[in-house]
């Protein structure tokens, strides 16, 4: 994975990602959405967030992997 | 065959199929699948214990959503796995590191001492969290057992502990018969590593279908579901609170710290790309497992008897349902969960214990001396197996104290603080090169110590009276000093209390003894080796300036390795050497090469220990002065490299401005002399034809003036013709053309003759003549004619310039060994300095100007005809007036 042939803006978003991920997850954001008896689709709001949130990290994590897997072999041949 | 017997059955046959898997995989045509990044991550996957596969349910059960966050730590560390888990892969695959404790240490000036407060410091953590998994097995042993009459779980709650210990040697040997075979070249464990990973199959299957059964089979679809979890939405943001923050904080840090992950994310990687899938990939499979212990922990609190222990739904809520088959799948799901915690925990803990803890001390004692013959190998093996049973002893004493009577969740907390005192010094190792191995001592003594007194001792000694006494009164009566409010601060939540305090005293005193002192060499080296390790240029450290014979490093080397393994090792390097001997050339590469395969095995410390020992270098200060010296060296080449092509630029530089200036004056002079010899020519030539135009206009010119104007017509064509005469000879002679051939002349007569030719002219000018000639009879190569003719150029030079009141020409000749030599001197003005280096060049005015006659070719001519003869014509220097020289080689001596 020699960096220099990665694309520098993939780089800062493998950076990025889990920063915005740990703050999403942390107060005073997760906050809002903890809210007794308010539901989406009959699911407390607050399952489908945290939920909903932590599979957006995993499709995040698996793009960029796919990005950075592209990068490393196309380096490494 | 009642459940209990099934189980028993169903679990010895599982241990057996794991042996196939693990023999499969360890076999050298392995599989190519077992090498995928599938079976990586799965592997990973040992971080959910039975903890979370019977302790989320009841966690989520008892606490609601807390229990995401064990899993939404290590979710965003591999979500953001290019900033650290990266980094860590890529500087443990370097340098072969073999365990945190390794890591840490290796980082820390490859320090025994930090290794050795490492290993502690996890292996005391480790204790309850093998209790656990101990705990877990024994229990759903017993919940099986008892599940016809009751099927609350409650049996939990009070382990057999004739069941426990039977448990515990049970692990025993299958850890010892699974981890500690062979000492591995690079302690990577394939079939361990292949039996994990289909465990973690069976994890997830099981766990999988007992949600299926409470969504589909106990509830009437996820619809059903959902209406009750809505139901029971009580969430509110106090639940988000400071120990929200803390468990993901926590998690997170484990995920990193815990020997068995760090294990088999980093020492077992096969292929760095692996990371890449299991970035998401484990987010993925923790983000499923945690999906389906939601409607396991709703549907059961909905169908089993109220006071039911939630920490065992997972496999009364099958049985409850009237399904034995299910149930027996989630009893051989925890079952997987606890084994391969266990089996992994103590592979990875007793390398740490038989490489930072016993191998020292050997390494210091007599036992291992290179002329020794302790089997190192066998050593090491043993000391495995001995710490594999010392380690799950433990975690059953730990057990026996019933200290584990909490919640699954809460005995693995307790384990997940005391590793996260290591993250400090990892992180700072990572990514602060000014930590040093005195602060990284610093905090993880400090760290643990606040750990071990507000969170673990609590655990085990808590029922005891003067336990009690102690954290009520705090000890010796220091009312702030209590382990449950330390410095006063009460939170109620003794977990996140002690979280804090640990933390914050071994970050800051990781610090301030970071601060307190300058790093060592080594320290630096390996500091820099680390954080740096993305623009490192390739090598570690390689440059150590040792020495030892091959014999020596083979006989070291055998003994860890085993000779076979040693042999190729050997081998392999010669041949990449080129060498077609055995052994290679004992080199620094090859030293750095072999104490990093040793490394593998025993740890960075230790190898670097036995190296110091077989190759007799004292510090790595040696080795960083070699290093430095060594760029040293470099540079200054280069710069004298400079320094002399400069040098040869200026010199060149010199010579053609040396050459130019030559250039320029022979310009000068050609001009002068072409200009000159127009003149010369001219002025013949003016006054022949205007007296050659008198004749032709007047016819009635008396016959004398006519005949007077033809004289001096007649006179200035001679002058004309002499004239052009020394141009042609100056061509004939410049160009080397060969004209008469040399012979044996007396030069004396030349010499006669020229004397004789310029006698009238002498006379004229008022010169007197001295002469002072030798008797000897002489005979030179030459040519009489042209040997005169530059005697009497340089004569008539002479009585040219006889400016003095009493001109004076005095002409020497003699015999001085085998030469002849004809000295003509004058005392007029002499030549000027400026004039001495060209006076003899072609076009050379010499020393005034030239009307009188010549063109100022005759010293040119003089000289050339003379360097034919094979002799030297030069001016002397330092005399009143010119002074020439004519040097001849004497012909055969009469």
């Amino acid at each position: 994975m020699a960096e220099d042939s990665t694309p520098r803006r993939v780089r800062d978003l493998a950076l990025i990602v889990p920063v915005f991920g740990t703050l999403l997850l942390m107060p005073p954001l997760i906050g809002l959405f903890a809210r007794p008896d308010s539901d989406v689709w009959g699911i407390p709001l607050i399952i489908v967030y945290l939920f909903g949130l932590w599979f957006a990290l995993i499709i995040a994590a698996f793009l960029l992997a796919i990005r950075l897997r592209k990068t490393s072999e196309a380096d490494s041949g | 065959m009642t459940l209990r017997e099934l189980a028993l059955v169903a679990a010895v046959g599982f241990a057996l199929l794991l042996f196939l898997i693990a023999f499969l995989g360890d076999r050298s045509g392995r599989p190519r699948w077992l090498a995928s990044s599938v079976v990586y991550t799965l592997s990973i996957s040992v971080y959910c214990t039975s903890w979370t596969f019977y302790g989320a349910v009841g966690s989520a059960t008892r606490d609601g959503l807390q229990y995401l966050t064990i899993y939404l730590g290590p979710t965003l560390v591999f979500v953001g796995f290019w900033a650290l888990l990266r980094k860590i892969l890529r500087i443990s695959r370097r340098d072969s590191i073999t365990s945190i404790a390794d890591f840490v240490s290796s980082r820390y000036g490859k320090s025994d001492a930090v290794a050795a407060i490492v290993t502690v410091l996890v292996l005391v953590a480790a204790a309850p969290y093998i209790a656990l998994q101990i705990k877990a097995i024994t229990t759903s042993f017993q919940v099986l057992g008892a599940a016809s009459e009751d099927l609350t779980g409650s049996a939990a709650g009070t382990p057999d502990f004739g069941v426990a210990f039977w448990v515990t040697v049970g692990l025993a040997l299958f850890t010892i018969l699974f981890g500690t075979r062979s000492v591995d070249i690079n302690e990577r464990h394939f079939g361990v590593i292949a039996a994990i990973a289909f465990e973690a199959l069976v994890k997830l299957v099981a766990l999988v279908a007992v949600g299926m059964l409470a969504v589909y089979g106990i509830a009437d679809g996820p619809g059903d579901v959902f209406e009750r979890m809505a139901a029971s939405n009580t969430y509110s943001d106090e639940e988000f609170g400071i120990r929200w923050v803390g468990l993901i904080l926590l998690s997170g840090a484990a995920i990193l710290c815990l020997p068995r992950q760090f294990q088999v994310t980093f020492v077992e990687n096969e292929n760095e790309r692996h990371l890449l899938t299991a970035a998401w990939l484990f987010p993925l499979y923790l983000f499923v497992l945690s999906l389906f212990i939601l409607p396991i922990a709703i549907m059961g609190q909905a169908i089993l008897p109220q006071g039911s222990n939630p920490d065992m739904f997972v496999l009364t809520m099958p049985i409850a349902a009237g399904r034995t088959d299910i149930a027996l799948l989630a009893f051989l799901g925890g079952f997987s969960s606890a084994t391969s915690m266990v089996i992994v925990s103590c592979i990875a803990l007793s390398t740490m214990i038989s490489n930072h803890i016993l191998m020292p001390f050997v390494l210091r004692s007599s036992a291992l001396r290179l002329e020794g013959g302790g089997d190192v190998q066998r050593f090491l093996l043993v000391s495995r197996r001995v710490a594999i049973c010392f380690i799950l002893t433990c975690g059953f004493l730990y057990l026996r104290t019933g200290a584990t009577g909490a919640e699954l969740a809460s005995i693995g907390l307790i384990a997940f603080v005391g590793a996260a005192q290591v993250l400090p010094a990892l992180i700072g190792a990572l990514y602060w090169e000014g930590a040093n191995r005195r602060g990284a001592v610093l905090g993880l003594v400090s760290g643990g110590i606040v750990w071990a007194y507000t969170l673990f001792l609590p655990n085990i000694l808590g029922g005891a009276a003067w336990w009690d006494a102690l954290a009520a009164q705090g000890p010796g009566g220091l009312f702030w000093l209590r382990p449950g409010a330390l410095f006063g601060l009460e939170t109620g939540d003794p977990l996140m209390h002690a979280l804090f305090w640990s933390l914050s005293i071994n970050i800051l005193a990781l610090v301030m003894g970071s601060l307190s002192r300058l790093p060592t060499p080594i320290e630096r080296l390996q500091a820099a080796l680390f954080v740096r390790v993305f623009s490192d240029r390739g090598g570690s450290g390689t440059l150590r300036g040792r020495s030892a014979s091959a014999d020596q490093l083979f006989n070291l080397a055998q003994r860890i390795m085993g000779a076979d393994r040693a042999f190729g090792i050997f081998r392999s390097y010669a041949r990449s050497q080129g060498e077609t001997t055995q052994f290679p050339r004992v080199d620094d590469a090859f030293i750095a090469h072999l104490e990093r395969r040793l490394a593998a095995s025993v740890g960075a410390a230790s190898a670097r220990a036995m190296m110091l020992s077989a190759t007799g270098s004292e510090t790595i200060t040696l080795d960083e002065l070699v290093r430095i010296a060594d760029e040293t060296a470099r540079l200054m080449e280069y710069t004298a490299e400079i320094t002399r092509k400069s040098d040869e630029i200026e010199r060149a530089a010199a010579q053609l401005t040396a050459a130019n200036d030559r250039l320029r004056t022979l310009d000068r002079q050609k001009d002068d002399f072409l200009s000159q010899v127009s003149h010369e020519l001219r002025t013949p030539m003016t006054s022949i034809r205007s007296f050659t135009e008198i004749l032709v206009e007047t016819p009635d010119l008396d016959p004398a003036e006519r005949q007077r104007f033809i004289g001096i017509i007649n006179a200035e064509s001679i002058r004309l013709t002499g004239l052009l005469d020394e141009i042609l000879d100056m061509a004939v002679v410049e160009r080397g053309e060969p004209e008469r051939p040399l012979e044996s002349i007396d030069p004396e007569e030349a010499l006669d003759r020229a004397l004789d030719a310029c006698l009238g002219l002498s006379r004229t000018a008022g010169v007197r003549v001295e002469t002072a000639r030798t008797d000897a009879p002489v005979r030179v190569m030459g040519n009489l004619a042209r040997l005169g003719q530059v005697f009497i150029n340089i004569l008539s030079n002479g009585i040219k310039y006889g400016t003095n009141d009493d001109p004076v020409i005095r002409v020497e000749s003699r015999i001085e060994g085998d030469s002849y030599i004809v000295l003509i001197s004058d005392n007029g003005p002499g030549v000027p300095d400026t004039e001495a280096l060209t006076i003899f060049d072609k076009f050379s005015r010499g020393r005034a100007d030239l009307t009188i006659q010549g063109a100022g070719l005759g010293l040119a001519i003089s000289h050339a005809i003379i360097e034919r003869f094979g002799g030297t014509l030069r001016l002397l220097p330092e005399r009143t007036g010119a002074c020439f020289e004519i040097r001849l080689a004497l012909a055969d001596r009469i």
